[in-house]
């Protein structure tokens, strides 16, 4: 037992104090925080933009302002409803309640959020488009300002006319045709909600012939009733499904990633080390001074705490982060998510996909000699690699389709899907045979190693000629 | 077979149908200080690594210290392999103890040998540098510090002088002399035999797989006829002479003080006898050179293309010399 720790300890050290674990540990979390964090901050930072009406009358242009702040109410909506997370279920109904009838009240989104007075700040959504007026009468006029060569003043400052909508009606007034022009060819939001803004004319239309007051069908749109999501409990109450419950499908999408993570970072960890010892020519010294197995113990349990130390201390940054947002939202979401079969399917998960893919790496390793014969053996190996992330991505939407289910029993994928299935709560024994399963593949895959190894380090066996080994019956030490 | 630290017994082992070891049997005493030679690619070191069980036989018997060569008995060995190499980025310091420490020596007592030994070496200033900051011959040094640094009571050097300089080279002799002062049992593969001449007790010579000689360097040294060289004036028939005393003499060439003779001294004879003969059979002897054997000749005799009886050189059962037949 001795020499296995002497390995470990050797193998831990030697990349713990190399300059790229740290630039690895550094950065990935930056890396995943920027990721994270950057979508939001491009599209908070999106300047307000200025449009323009060019019609004969105005009621295009007010359905059209009514249908962008009605989506910011939507998004108004979602974040005052985040941010009730951690209330009570009669504080969260009433500020919604006073949400919604300030909204009935026409007032606008910002307003709305004002009057809900949840107990914590609400991140109300900024405005993206304001209708000013139209600077020129046509659409030739409105060129230089459509361009960028002139500016508009606005509301939000001077800034160029991001689009402008020309609305063209027959002889009898109707709008025959919206043309829309912008120089921005991308964004599809005015268009779109223009097409909104058109079928709720229409409707508004057809219901004040036949005799409804336009402001009774305005306060209709506004006074829609909600979707409430409700759920069965145990005991067989009913309860509004809250982000609390979507949580651990959050907790464990992440946990697959980053056991993906996990394992890609450790294949240049193992490869390179034992091409390093195999290159060096120091395999015949350890191996006369501690036997196979425990040499491949010493290695995996040495990366494994190396492995332990980068999720210690990613951890340790989420939770200080955790701690410093100080939002009791996000600590009650990650508190909703610690479930038992969660735990389960993560614990053996890691510790499973850890040894079979370690064992595969190492017994790879020791076939190469130089880094250029492994980089040729790395780029299918990613390529397998990559497979698990793309079955993750999509079993994150669809965790219950049967064939992620019938991909959870295929072994190399199975720690990944057993993680991700965890909050479906699937029946006891699919769990425990799962963890049956990995656990034997993981013992054939170590099996495998140390006959490869074997083969890479005693013989000096190239990649060719791994299969022969691994069905070799006597082998040396 | 027990007391001998290793002994391999008819020791067989074949490479994909290629024989590479065939029936190889030898012992190495305690406190010896054993040569094991052999042309490249005799064997030597697929040899060495069965005796550590890195490899394993595919027929025979590996004893190390009365056992199978099982990590237990290989704690007390030293093994400094033919192909060398260390981490390279751990210190000269850090790789010694590391070693001492995988063969069961206490973290602590691990450390402070490796200091003292990179110390008593003349590396004590390199002791923190990386492994890839010394020179060659400076890492080469290390790596047989940490073959050293466990105290082993058997220490196997695989090719222990190739690649270095001839300061080092006096150096490790001086290591390999110490270290069986210290009652340390040697073994050591070399086809340089100046070293083994100089530093062998005994001696076992392998080529193409197979044992060749077994025994004691001046056992090994009695294969090969001694001879010397007599040169006599006037034409005197110096073979007709020297055969009424039991001696072969053979013309050799002419030169400036008459005819060179080589004369064969046959066991028990030397060249005294020889020189005796000549001059008491009346031959005008104007020079004697007694030819000195070497080592290295019995190498060449031994471990030629021919086999040992196509050589000229007397086979096992014909020189008498025990425990030479493989």
């Amino acid at each position: 037992m001795r020499s296995i720790y002497e390995v470990a300890r050797r193998e831990y050290l030697a990349y713990v104090t190399a300059w790229g674990f740290w630039l690895g540990l550094i950065l990935t979390p930056v890396g995943l925080l920027v990721g994270v964090v950057l979508p939001g901050m491009i599209e908070g930072s999106q300047p307000v933009r200025y449009y323009t009406v060019l019609d004969r009358g105005d009621e295009f242009s007010r359905a059209l302002a009514r249908q962008i702040e009605g989506w910011r109410a939507d998004e108004a909506r979602i974040a005052l409803a985040g941010s009730l997370a951690a209330a009570s279920t009669a504080d969260r109904d009433a500020a919604m309640d006073r949400f919604a009838a300030a909204r009935v009240a026409g007032l606008d989104a910002l307003t709305a959020v004002a009057r809900a007075a949840a107990p914590t700040a609400v991140k109300a959504p900024p405005r993206r488009y304001l209708e000013v007026a139209p600077p020129a009468a046509s659409l030739d006029g409105l060129r230089p300002w459509l361009t960028g060569d002139s500016l508009l003043s606005g509301p939000d400052g001077d800034k160029p006319l991001f689009a402008a909508l020309v609305v063209s009606r027959d002889a009898a007034g109707a709008v025959s045709e919206i043309a829309y022009w912008s120089e921005d060819v991308v964004a599809g939001e005015i268009p779109s909600a223009a097409s909104s803004a058109l079928r709720t004319l229409a409707r508004a239309a057809i219901l004040e012939r036949a005799g409804l007051d336009p402001a009774v069908i305005e306060r209709a749109d506004l006074d829609l009733p909600s979707v409430v999501e409700r759920k069965l409990g145990e005991t067989g109450e009913t309860s509004e499904v809250s982000n609390a419950d979507r949580a651990p499908f959050f907790v464990a999408s992440a946990m697959s990633f980053m056991l993906w993570l996990l394992i890609f970072s450790i294949v240049n960890f193992l490869i390179m080390g034992t091409i390093e010892e195999r290159s060096n020519k120091i395999f015949d010294t350890l191996l006369t001074s501690v036997r196979l197995t425990h040499l491949l113990a010493g290695k995996l349990i040495g990366v494994f705490a190396l492995c332990a130390t980068l999720m210690g201390a990613w951890a340790i940054i989420a939770g200080a982060m955790l701690l410093r947002s100080a939002d009791p939202a996000l600590v009650s979401l990650v508190a909703a998510a610690v479930r038992p079969e969660l735990l389960l399917a993560a614990g053996a998960g890691f510790l499973a996909g850890y040894v079979m893919y370690a064992a595969l790496f190492l017994a790879l390793g020791s076939l190469c000699d130089t880094i250029q014969e492994a980089q040729t053996l790395m780029s299918p190996l990613i390529i397998f690699l990559m497979v698990p992330l793309f079955v993750v991505v999509i079993a994150i939407r669809t965790p219950d389709s049967p064939i992620v289910e019938a991909l959870a029993w295929f072994p190399p994928f199975t720690p990944f899907l057993m993680i991700l299935r965890a909050p479906l709560e699937p029946p006891l024994w699919q769990m425990l045979a799962q963890v049956a399963l990995m656990g034997g593949f993981a013992a054939l895959a170590l099996f495998a190693s140390v006959r490869v190894y074997r083969a890479g380090a005693v013989n000096g066996a190239s990649v060719s000629q791994a299969w022969a080994w691994i069905g070799r019956k006597r082998a040396e030490r | 077979m027990a007391d001998a630290p290793l002994a391999l017994a008819r020791v067989t082992k074949s490479f994909a149908g290629r024989p590479a070891v065939r029936e190889l049997s030898f012992e190495v005493p305690r406190g010896s200080i054993l040569g094991f030679l052999g042309p490249n690619g005799a064997g030597k070191s697929t040899s060495l690594r069965i005796a550590l069980g890195v490899l394993a036989p595919d027929s025979g018997m590996v004893s190390l210290f009365g056992r199978p060569p099982r990590i237990d008995a290989l704690r007390r060995v030293g093994f400094l392999p033919e192909e060398r190499g260390l981490y390279r980025r751990m210190s000269a310091r850090a790789t010694i103890a590391y070693f001492a420490r995988l063969k069961g020596v206490p973290a602590r007592q691990a450390d402070a040998r490796a200091l003292l030994l990179l110390e008593t070496h003349g590396l004590g200033d390199s002791a923190g540098k990386p492994v890839s900051k010394l020179s060659k011959g400076m890492a080469q040094k290390v790596q047989i510090l940490s073959t050293l640094a466990h105290d082993p009571e058997l220490i196997i050097l695989d090719e222990p002088f190739s690649g270095l300089d001839p300061v080092n080279q006096q150096g490790l002799e001086a290591l390999i002399v110490d270290a069986h002062a210290r009652g340390a049992t040697i073994v050591f593969s070399t086809h340089v035999m100046e070293h083994a001449e100089r530093l062998c007790d005994r001696l076992v010579v392998i080529a193409k797989g197979e044992k060749r000689f077994e025994g004691s360097v001046p056992e090994a040294l009695a294969l090969i006829p001694r001879r010397a060289t007599v040169t006599v004036a006037n034409g005197f028939e110096l073979g007709a002479a020297m055969s009424g005393q039991g001696f072969l003499a053979a013309a050799e060439s002419e030169c400036e003080g008459g005819r060179r003779w080589r004369v064969d001294l046959p066991r028990g004879r030397d060249a005294q006898d020889a020189l005796r003969a000549a001059i008491g059979s009346g031959a005008p002897v104007t020079a004697f050179t007694p030819e000195t054997v070497r080592l290295r000749d019995v190498f060449v005799s031994l471990a030629g293309e021919a086999a040992p009886g196509d050589t000229g050189v007397p086979g096992p059962a014909e020189t008498g010399v025990p425990g030479k037949a493989a």
